[in-house]
């Protein structure tokens, strides 16, 4: 019983150490958005900042965050598909495998600023369609109104994590069971539609649920490359805090933001249930 | 063993399949890098304009400048030397979180590995925001010490769970046959469970000097206004006082040693690391 206790005292430093933050952080913000703690003026208890925070600026930002996280995650996996698909089994995917894992060591804001250079006014791609005679003047994709150099940036960013996750799932796709379907008669475009894609299916809803999340959670990408309204929902809460001194708005949006993150992750550790279950079988 | 490939068996194909994938690996994440590179060495006295696809003259000026006049080298002393101390706080608080998670059977370990991925959970700006206000009030807000306990805070998670996975993979039959030939608990820790767990270290430690060298949003909000690292003196170059050359020296400061960290874990570290620690959630 005696060694029962030390084991449990292992866990705090590590446990105990993300729990007293993580608490404190959640307490700080769930107090002051119903109006307490504040920086100055009276604290007490108050559901106003509740009432008030659906503002029009709340709902463009919440659809911006929400437009931006369902593209990149989607575009994202379509992108890896075939890639991983055609990754399989051709010559050097060793070394094609390393290559494509460059932007995952790139961080975000070096990320927004590479293809920024690419993609501003005087980048190449702009030279390249005035060249061709495709467009008369520079297309403006950096802080454009739609938020395309934003999603350029994420996509470049989000294809080569999920195409980690994609390709070991295709990878472990057993031989023999290609080979059952090839021997009953399916042909190559059969295989793929009721074998490959159903058995990776799985694994590739884990990945679009953690791009989505990471990318809806987005403040420094959409800031340095996105537009300037509407933006993230992580910059209108941190406009609420810096910009206008509303922490207790601020505090309501974090509220909202960690019950959208904790809903995701309960569906990602579901769905991820499942593709340990399926591998196991 | 044989891989599905919806390549049909025809070598030429799969020959020019991977040329086409290279190639358009070197213009998509090539190509950005290498414009950075020549935008850090345009020549103020000659500016790079719309019509030219190459700049007309070269110079390492906005590198001098960037070294005379802006915070950088400070910056990149603080980034290192923060992220060396997160490492190494890091690891002390998880290696024995990490032996009693992975080898010993607790009631309730499911709950704390839960637990254990809260820091991943809770959206960045969000965290940054009102631990910055728990810090605040402590008094930690600007001093290295909240900056090296934020990031231990959001760095936690993966060095915990590429531990945690090199711990459970320990072959049990090793070091039962050291109990049985009579090591004591001191051997048994410094001869079995070191040289078996090192892999993980490195690999938990390269990862965690990457995350805490990027972390942007905790930095931003904990270290203001007299902690300046690479990412906030890149922040502020890419928004109010935007300077391309002056951003891509910046930038390239900031990419060069992840680049050579990613050769380093390529040839180094085992996949189920890389899978553990970049798997976001």
């Amino acid at each position: 019983m005696k060694k029962r206790k030390t084991d449990y005292l292992m866990l705090l430093p590590g446990i105990g150490y993300i729990l007293i933050f993580i608490v404190f952080a959640f307490i700080s913000m769930a107090a002051q958005s119903v109006g307490f703690f504040n920086y100055t003026g009276e604290s007490a208890f108050s559901l106003e900042f509740w009432k008030n925070i659906f503002t029009k600026s709340f709902i463009d930002d919440l659809l911006y965050s929400i437009k931006i996280a369902f593209l990149t995650a989607f575009i994202s996996i379509i992108l890896c598909y075939p890639l991983s698909l055609f990754l399989q089994k051709i010559p050097g995917r060793k070394t094609i495998l390393s290559l494509i894992k460059i932007p995952l060591f790139v961080p975000g804001l070096v990320a927004g600023f590479l293809i920024t250079n690419i993609i501003d006014y005087q980048g190449i791609v702009n030279q390249l369609l005035m060249a061709l005679n495709i467009i008369q003047e520079p297309l403006r994709m950096r802080n454009d109104s739609a938020g395309i150099g934003s999603l350029i940036v994420q996509i470049w960013k989000n294809v080569p994590f999920q195409m980690l996750i994609m390709y070991s799932a295709i990878e472990s796709i057993r031989k023999d069971v290609i080979d059952a379907a090839r021997n009953l008669g399916a042909g190559r475009m059969k295989t793929l539609f009721h074998v490959i894609i159903p058995l990776s299916l799985p694994s590739a809803l884990v990945a679009v649920i953690m791009v989505f999340i990471q990318t809806f959670n987005d403040f420094s990408i959409a800031k340095t490359t996105g537009p300037l309204y509407p933006t993230t929902i992580s910059n209108l809460m941190y406009q609420y805090a810096y910009t206008f001194f509303e922490w207790n708005n601020a505090a309501c949006i974090g509220v909202l933001m960690m019950a959208t993150s904790v809903l995701f992750v309960a569906l990602y550790t579901i769905v991820s249930r499942t593709v340990v279950r399926n591998r196991q079988e | 063993m044989e891989k599905y490939s919806y390549f049909k068996k025809n070598r030429r194909a799969r020959m020019i399949g991977s040329i086409l994938i290279l190639a358009a690996i070197f213009i998509v994440i090539g190509l950005p890098i290498l414009y950075a590179v020549l935008w850090s060495l345009v020549d103020p006295e000659a500016p790079w304009s719309l019509d030219q696809i190459f700049p007309s003259s070269l110079s390492l000026a906005p590198w001098k400048y960037i070294f005379k006049n802006s915070s950088i080298a400070s910056a990149i002393i603080n980034s290192f030397a923060i992220a060396v101390s997160t490492v190494i706080v890091t690891l002390i608080l998880s290696l024995p979180t990490a032996y009693a998670l992975g080898r010993k059977n607790l009631r309730g370990k499911e709950f704390f590995k839960i637990v254990m991925l809260l820091p991943m959970v809770f959206p960045g700006m969000a965290l940054g925001l009102f631990l910055g206000r728990v810090f605040f009030a402590m008094g930690l807000s600007g001093s290295y010490a909240g900056v090296i306990m934020a990031h231990t805070l959001v760095t936690l998670p993966f060095m915990l769970r590429i531990l945690v996975v090199s711990f459970e993979s320990m072959p049990q039959d090793v070091i039962d046959a050291a109990s049985n030939l009579g090591a004591g608990t001191f051997v048994k820790l410094k001869e079995i469970y070191l040289p078996l767990v090192m892999p993980g270290i490195v690999a938990g430690s390269i990862f965690t000097f990457i995350n805490s060298v990027e972390e942007f949003n905790l930095t931003f909000i904990i270290g203001a206004p007299d902690i300046d690292t690479i990412p906030t003196v890149l922040f502020s170059y890419l928004g109010e006082n935007f300077l391309r050359t002056r951003a891509s020296v910046v930038s390239l400061i900031m990419l060069v040693p992840n680049l050579i960290l990613l050769i380093i874990t390529e040839r180094k570290i085992k996949t189920e690391y890389m899978g553990a620690a970049l798997g976001k959630m």
